[in-house]
């Protein structure tokens, strides 16, 4: 058995018991091999401070502050129809600015079109639209999309504020 | 008595009290293990804090088929490692200084300073599975499913932690 697995050895017998026949057993060569002793006075030593230092109780004041923020929390989670109705007037009003948005978009994409029908082949004109029309509608979903998600974390902050 | 898993379907109906019975049961090792793992009181005050928080919020989405403690301890230590990454080099060298103090002092408790100074300056993700072995007490199984990583990394980060230790601290028998 080489070093390595012995220090396994001794690690797992200090939580799963058996530590002191293990010493013993192998008393020759931990006593002759450095690198073994070292880790095995290591583990004492950490066995020791982890035995030394239990967690003292918490002071009244953390405990409330971690209790009060803990229920509230709690109490916000259950308010879940509000949140809904919350997330959805404001969509709606949202969605008031897309036909603007879609029609400025057309207007553009036109306007440019027939400024650069002369000098463009139409194939180069319909990949700038494409082109044009995906970004657009890309910038728009993420836009939309990232709405409930804002409109979401901003009431749960007012919910779980003191 | 209930078990922790009846606390936490009670908790997912909204039940307060049970959420006060984990507080009870859990709050004060959290915070120890914060107090090691962040070296500051009031970063761990901060983030024992946000884990209860996290644990309230996430009550409803809680596997029962897991053990609550290895899951609370899970998200305190994803909280802390969050923190850490925020910190700058600097910042954390300040920081990682102060720990708790021994509960006997005697001839070892410069050892036991210098031990865990170096406890202190581990890698962040080998100082989690020292602690959660040694000052908690959990098994492999345990870590493994707090930490949410495969048994065998929770062994070769232990072993390496304890290799690291033992490489920069000059023990003695």
């Amino acid at each position: 058995m080489n070093c390595d697995a012995r220090q396994e050895q001794l690690e797992q017998a200090v939580f799963e018991g058996g530590i002191h026949a293990l010493v013993e057993d192998q008393r020759e060569h931990l006593e002759a091999c450095a690198d073994c002793s070292s880790h095995f006075a290591l583990l004492q030593q950490l066995i020791g401070e982890a035995l030394d230092a239990q967690p003292a109780a918490l002071s009244p004041q953390l405990r409330a502050l971690v209790h009060e923020r803990a229920a509230r929390a709690l109490r916000a989670t259950r308010s879940d129809a509000i949140f809904r109705w919350e997330v959805a007037a404001p969509l709606a009003v949202a969605l008031l600015a897309l036909p603007i948005a879609i029609g400025q978009g057309w207007l553009w994409t036109h306007g440019l079109s027939y400024l650069l029908e002369p000098w463009l082949p139409a194939s180069v004109l319909t990949g700038l639209t494409i082109f044009y029309a995906a970004s657009a509608a890309l910038t728009l979903g993420g836009l939309y999309g990232s709405l409930p998600f804002a409109i979401a974390y901003a009431n749960r902050n007012r919910l779980e504020a003191p | 008595m209930h078990s922790d898993e009846d606390l936490m379907a009670a908790l997912a109906s909204g039940d307060e009290t049970a959420l006060a019975a984990l507080i009870d049961r859990y709050a004060a090792g959290v915070h120890a293990y914060l107090l090691r793992h962040s070296g500051n009181r009031e970063d761990a005050d901060d983030l024992l804090q946000e884990t209860w928080v996290r644990v309230a919020r996430s009550a409803k989405r809680f596997d029962t088929a897991r053990r609550f403690r290895s899951w609370v301890y899970g998200i305190a230590t994803n909280l802390a490692r969050d923190l850490f990454r925020r910190r700058t080099t600097k910042e954390r060298a300040l920081r990682t200084l102060s720990m708790t103090p021994s509960a006997t002092p005697g001839a070892d408790s410069a050892d036991r300073g210098e031990l865990r100074e170096r406890i202190a300056a581990l890698p962040e993700n080998m100082r989690a599975v020292l602690l959660l072995r040694y000052y908690e007490g959990m098994n492999e199984a345990e870590m493994a499913e707090s930490l949410e990583i495969p048994r065998g990394t929770v062994k070769s980060r232990l072993h390496a932690a304890l290799r690291n230790l033992r490489g920069c601290y000059g023990v003695s028998r």
